[in-house]
């Protein structure tokens, strides 16, 4: 019965959830101690539904090609800034998912966008990540929110955000590796030293019937 | 429960801008969101009475025999359970509330400014669409 709830509930909202004259785009932001993921939901209302979807469909034939939806990601990229500690980082795209016409034309179709970004070399202790989203400034309304981070390394203190959510900044707590990796890291190091000098002697026992002959 | 908390408790519960639409709705299963608002420890026990008792509402809508152990679970992370809230104060008004724990997450969120049209999820992210139930 849980189960059967669940599926009632999860499944109940999508086929209400007709957004009008707003362009829902909602952010996700996932940290971790060298890179940031984020993803975009962005899911047009009925009445803007249209105007969206020339927008995707650039030559007006109907349909979206792939290159079509990554020219999408990378103009809705462009609106969109990403700093950390007053350093601008650049996003890449990572991944692409297009609804069905039909679905965006009910107000139900959702584009998902996921954009990568490496972090620059961050010293233990406190940051400061800034999201700023301008696209698009006029029917846009916005969520944005930091994920739980995956690891314990870093803490997210904070998240402050601009009335309409279009700048989001999260303030977190970066820690060092713990002593377990440390030990880890070491570990590693010296079972690479012990692989390198065993296959050099490996090496050399094989070479030398070679050198007899 | 907005309208019982003290101005300290509403400083912490009121977030400062405007939550449009569910943040983790269907689609997003397996997704943590940070945590915000008040601590449910921060209220007082009456408060939190009437939070379990919002809570129950979506945890509660089953047989007896599952919704008692379920509220047990739910209660028993009040630590880090959370309680946020978005928009007017006033009875009726179309605002946002959400309730976050290490097994619950209930988003209310009306459309559009209008209680006319509600979207609503209810979440236990341990057991997202049941996975535990199919061993997933």
């Amino acid at each position: 019965l849980p189960f059967a709830l669940l599926l009632l509930l999860g499944f109940s909202s999508p086929l209400s959830a007709h957004r009008r004259d707003e362009y829902l785009q909602a952010a996700r932001l996932a940290l971790d101690p060298s890179a940031v993921q984020l993803e975009l939901a962005l899911t047009p209302g009925i009445a803007v539904a249209d105007a969206v979807f020339i927008e995707v469909d650039r030559n007006g034939d109907g349909l979206v090609t792939a290159a079509e939806q990554r020219a999408y990601a990378a103009q809705v990229l462009a609106g969109i800034t990403l700093s950390v500690d007053g350093t601008s980082i650049q996003m890449e795209p990572a991944g692409l998912i297009f609804p069905e016409r039909e679905m965006i034309q009910r107000g139900e179709g959702t584009i998902h966008l996921r954009y990568n970004a490496a972090l620059p070399r961050l010293l233990d202790g406190e940051h400061h990540l800034v999201f700023q989203n301008r696209y698009p400034g006029d029917i846009g309304v916005f969520l944005a929110n930091a994920l739980v981070p995956d690891t314990d390394r870093i803490a997210v203190v904070a998240q402050r955000r601009d009335f309409t959510q279009r700048d989001l900044t999260i303030d977190f707590v970066l820690r060092g590796a713990p002593a377990s990796s440390t030990a880890m890291w070491f570990s590693g190091l010296v079972g690479l030293i012990v692989g390198v000098f065993l296959t050099r002697s490996a090496r050399g026992f094989i070479h030398a019937p070679t050198g007899l002959r | 429960l907005i309208n019982a908390l003290d101005d300290t408790q509403r400083r912490q519960a009121i977030l400062g801008f405007r939550v449009a639409d569910l943040v983790l709705g269907p689609g997003q299963d397996g997704r943590t969101i940070q945590p915000e608002g008040i601590r449910a420890s921060a209220l007082s026990p009456s408060q939190q009475t009437m939070m379990w008792s919002i809570a129950e509402e979506w945890a509660g809508i089953m047989n007896t025999v599952f919704a008692e152990p379920r509220m047990a679970e739910i209660r028993s992370n009040l630590r880090d359970t959370y309680f946020a809230w978005s928009g007017p104060t006033t009875n009726g008004s179309p605002a946002y509330f959400r309730i976050q724990g290490p097994t619950l997450l209930i988003e209310y969120a009306p459309q559009q400014d209008s209680v006319d049209h509600i979207h609503t999820i209810y979440r236990d992210p341990t057991n997202d669409y049941g996975a535990k139930f199919v061993g997933k």
